[in-house]
């Protein structure tokens, strides 16, 4: 085993080898350790002792996917109830604990995966892992704290979703409209309906499920020692029993022949926008990576194509995004513009399909495909100084892909891509037929 | 039975990372901070002139100086910049705060060199271009309307006001002293302050003290150096009996109110103990503010105070919005807290967690070059001793709970508090006279009789 890091090619140093399963000694910092207990945890650690804190990140491989039809939102309801106490934990107790020691925490649900996280001081790790074991183990199932968190979810809709300026589109409408398959085509948040349904014996069987050992990957990233760690790890998670192998979800998708397009009245939103959508392949394929380059050409950065040509040039918009929306599942690569007074959503999709056009007719030149590039070396290491984005990396890459070598690898796979790749992208899915729009209109215009 | 929460009864040890420095031809300060782990460099210039230093009737003036600075030099186009910017994974930005400006730029470790140029080529050439002038103006006047909607806004422009006049700190801008401004006024601020001799540089990240020192040589030492204007101020004069400031917004369904008075400034050697009682007090949500005007009252959704520190002078503040009817009950809450802790000494167990807390989260706030060249930035700008952040963590350990009654006591000044409210005036004002002479305003600050 080499002390020594080596330096890659894109100038981050990386260890070798970069994962390790079998431990004898303290490794060196930056190694990937990877470990299993009997239970099916997966675990997997840094060491990083530049600053004393330590970044603790479980994922739950269970997203709104994993929902059955009428079951919608139910994910999300579940990542509320793990706030609610469990056997040695009172109400709210996690956070208040937590953010006493001087740390922070959160947890977060998607379409594939539910995240639960704790940054604290270093010598506050024990009580991180042992808050996450105990809800993990026997987190606090009952009526009250259900129709409690229930409401609570329904109070988040109405004030995220339902009353908030163009708050129905991402988080429900575009997937309505450009999927076929239940599994993506549902919100995360559900529908009242679900909600209003929904039973406390649902929950139960959720977390029977859904919450046990074999079925999450925990990430401890920052200041400690391996052993030590580990120690604590299996006081605290060893014990939890194993439970059934989920049921896989089939995510395919149909290719789309035809464009979808509708009007949205919003009765919220001060003036018109344009969003479009087209699905992309999974992340982690090989067609999917020109496609995040794309992302950066078009809309990163004030130089970027879209924000020279809508914003700057043309002044046709007054707020623009856009970019891949990754999943596991085939994925989204979207815009959102909202028009500026005085212009139309039909000159902003003129725009939008110039240079759209553009980017399919001419390659790039040696300068931009560079200029991309170097906004992915410095986005990605900037996520690598922080304990929990490195330990949230970390996750994804061995829950969605049992690759957690990928976090210093995957970065070559986007150096890779030549401007032939980029022009093949863009031909392939940026098409009319496989477009998605949604017309906004203010409701009372 | 329940387990017991397992935490760590020891406060964990953090050394703040080594600073080298130099100082060029021109007086520029330069500090270097080694931190070789990413592939990053990052620059951060300080420079010691704030929106107190804005002329006269032209409030505004550095705030947009700040949002030019990027638009254009006699080099490079505003496009141009950008493009280079981006295409060496940077960012650049600046900013103006009341008493200090900001120049951050950050790039990919290979392009060090020429991210500095454009660092040095912003802040030494810009051009202020007079039609982005226009649209900048335009854009912060829009603002300005926006904000009159926001009470915690209002709130707090008129606690400057009456806190620190005729001190700068009270000014603010209007759409009057914006129309004031023009690019003539920008440029000459631009002149006057934006010197080496008045200036700090950190870099920080993947670069060594040598090549860093060769670097700023190179790019920053053409900067001339000028003589800078005397940095007199009016000291303030804040009412000297307790007093209300009630603006009126007629239909609100909450008061906010913000209580507090003059304090000492950054520097001065109680501040760590302030930073303690502060926390016990009213930091977040164990404070006892929160505790009492939420928990046990349930007023309002939160209630917090804060040592406000800068340059020349401070505040103490406390604040909260509270359910209209209840503004009067809940102006008493806050003095029945003050008075508590004065009256009596604060339990060791608060006094632990305090300082648990403060330590804690000191290297979680810390964890970036970016992070820690701000810490190293801030402590030359309010001239702070050297080696200040490694003692900044040892005064907080050695508070004692005699320390927090003292600090109270002395700095809790009920009698000399301005107390700002923004709610219905019409609601609430005859139940406000118990705390002082009520003086109301509207949402634009003209006085209603």
């Amino acid at each position: 085993m080499k002390e020594q890091p080596t330096v890659a090619p894109h100038g981050l140093p990386i260890p070798d080898p970069v994962v390790v399963t079998e431990i004898s000694s303290e490794p060196p910092e930056g190694q990937i350790v990877l470990q299993r207990l009997i239970n099916g945890l997966t675990v997997v650690l840094m060491r990083d002792t530049t600053v004393p804190i330590v970044a603790v990140d479980i994922w739950y491989k269970v997203g709104s996917k994993d929902e059955e039809p009428g079951k919608s939102g139910f994910a999300h309801l579940f990542e509320h109830m793990m706030f609610q106490g469990s056997e040695n934990v009172g109400k709210a107790e996690h956070m208040k604990l937590i953010s006493d020691v001087g740390g922070w925490m959160n947890g977060s649900t998607n379409k594939d995966r539910t995240n639960y996280f704790e940054v604290v001081p270093a010598n506050q790790l024990r009580l991180a892992l042992w808050l996450e074991a105990d809800r993990m183990r026997a987190l606090a199932i009952n009526a009250e704290n259900f129709e409690n968190q229930r409401d609570t979810v329904k109070e988040e809709r109405r004030q995220r979703v339902d009353n908030r300026p163009y708050g129905p589109i991402f988080s429900e409408l575009l997937d309505e409209l450009v999927y076929e398959n239940w599994a993506y085509k549902h919100s995360v948040i559900g529908s009242m309906a679900d909600l209003d349904n929904a039973t406390l014996e649902d929950v139960r069987k959720f977390h029977d499920v859904y919450y046990r050992p074999n079925n999450a990957v925990l990430a401890i990233v920052g200041d400690f020692k391996l052993q030590d760690a580990m120690g604590m790890v299996e006081e605290y998670f060893g014990p939890i029993p194993a439970g059934p192998t989920p049921p896989a979800v089939d995510l395919s998708e149909p290719p789309q022949q035809q464009e979808k397009r509708m009007q949205w009245e919003d009765k919220f939103a001060p003036h018109p926008a344009f969003v479009c959508a087209f699905k992309i392949p999974p992340r982690g394929t090989p067609e999917y990576y020109p496609l995040e380059v794309i992302e950066k050409v078009l809309f990163d950065g004030e130089s970027s194509r879209m924000y020279q040509r809508l914003v700057e040039k043309d002044g046709l918009v007054l707020h623009l995004f856009g970019g891949v929306d990754a999943r596991l599942g085939p994925g989204l690569f979207l815009i959102f513009a909202q028009v500026k007074p005085g212009h139309t959503i039909q000159e902003v999709e003129a725009a939008f399909w110039d240079e759209l056009d553009r980017i399919k007719q001419e390659p790039l030149d040696a300068r931009e495909l560079q200029k991309v590039k170097n906004k992915l070396k410095a986005e990605h290491f900037s996520r690598m100084e922080r304990a929990y984005y490195k330990a949230d990396l970390l996750c994804m890459y061995t829950a969605f892909f049992e690759q957690p070598e990928l976090f210093y690898t995957e970065l070559d796979r986007y150096l890779a891509v030549t401007a032939a790749d980029i022009q093949q992208a863009a031909q392939t899915f940026f098409n009319k037929n496989q477009q998605n729009v949604i017309e906004v209109y203010p409701a009372n215009q | 039975m329940k387990q017991k929460p397992p935490i760590d009864d020891k406060l964990i040890e953090f050394r703040f990372p080594t600073v080298q420095e130099t100082v060029l031809k021109n007086g520029l300060t330069v500090m270097v901070i080694e931190q070789p782990k990413i592939p990053k460099v990052y620059y951060r210039v300080g420079i010691q002139v704030g929106e107190k230093h804005d002329p006269p009737g032209k409030e505004g003036t550095l705030d947009l100086l700040s949002l030019l600075i990027k638009k254009g030099t006699q080099r490079r186009s505003y496009e141009e910049i950008v493009e280079q910017v981006d295409f060496m994974g940077g960012e650049l930005d600046a900013v103006s705060r009341r008493d200090f400006f900001y120049l951050f730029g950050e790039f990919l470790q290979e392009y060090a060199a020429q991210g500095l140029e454009i660092v040095a080529d912003v802040l030494m050439n810009p051009v202020f271009p007079p039609e982005e002038l226009e649209k900048e103006k335009a854009k912060m006047l829009a603002d300005l309307e926006n904000e009159k909607s926001s009470p915690a806004f209002l709130a707090n422009r008129k606690f400057n006001e009456v806190l620190f006049q005729p001190h700068p700190y009270a000014r603010y801008k209007t759409p009057e002293s914006l129309q004031a401004i023009d690019r003539q006024t920008i440029q000459e601020m631009h002149d006057r302050y934006i010197r080496p001799n008045n200036s700090y540089l950190v870099i920080a990240g993947a670069v060594t003290f040598e090549e860093a020192v060769q670097l700023a040589r190179e790019y920053l030492e053409g900067w001339d150096q000028k003589p800078l204007p005397a940095d007199t101020a009016p000291e303030p004069q804040p009412p000297k009996r307790r007093t209300v400031f009630l603006i009126d917004r007629p239909d609100s369904e909450q008061s906010n109110i913000l209580l507090g008075n003059v304090l000492f400034n950054r520097k001065h050697p109680d501040y760590e103990k302030a930073v303690v009682m502060n926390k016990i007090l009213g930091g977040g949500a164990s404070g006892r503010l929160f505790m009492y005007l939420r928990e046990e009252k349930g007023y309002t959704y939160g209630a917090y105070s804060s040592i406000r520190t800068y340059k020349d002078h401070g505040a103490f503040s406390a604040n909260a919005e509270v359910r209209t009817e209840v503004t009067r009950e809940a102006t008493d809450g806050f003095f029945e807290q003050f008075r508590a802790m004065r009256e009596a000494p604060v339990s060791e167990e608060d006094l632990k967690n305090a300082k648990r807390y403060l330590i804690g989260v000191f290297p979680l706030q810390n964890e970036t070059p970016s992070s820690i060249a701000s810490l190293a930035m801030q402590q030359k700008l309010y001239d702070l001793p050297d080696d200040y952040w490694n003692q900044y963590l040892k005064a907080i350990d050695a508070v004692t709970r005699e320390d927090v009654q003292n600090i109270a006591r002395t700095y809790l000044r009920d009698e000399e508090m301005a107390v700002v409210v923004v709610g219905d005036a019409g609601k609430i004002k005859d139940s406000l006279t118990a705390f002082g002479p009520v003086k109301v305003f509207d949402v634009d600050n003209n006085p209603v009789e």
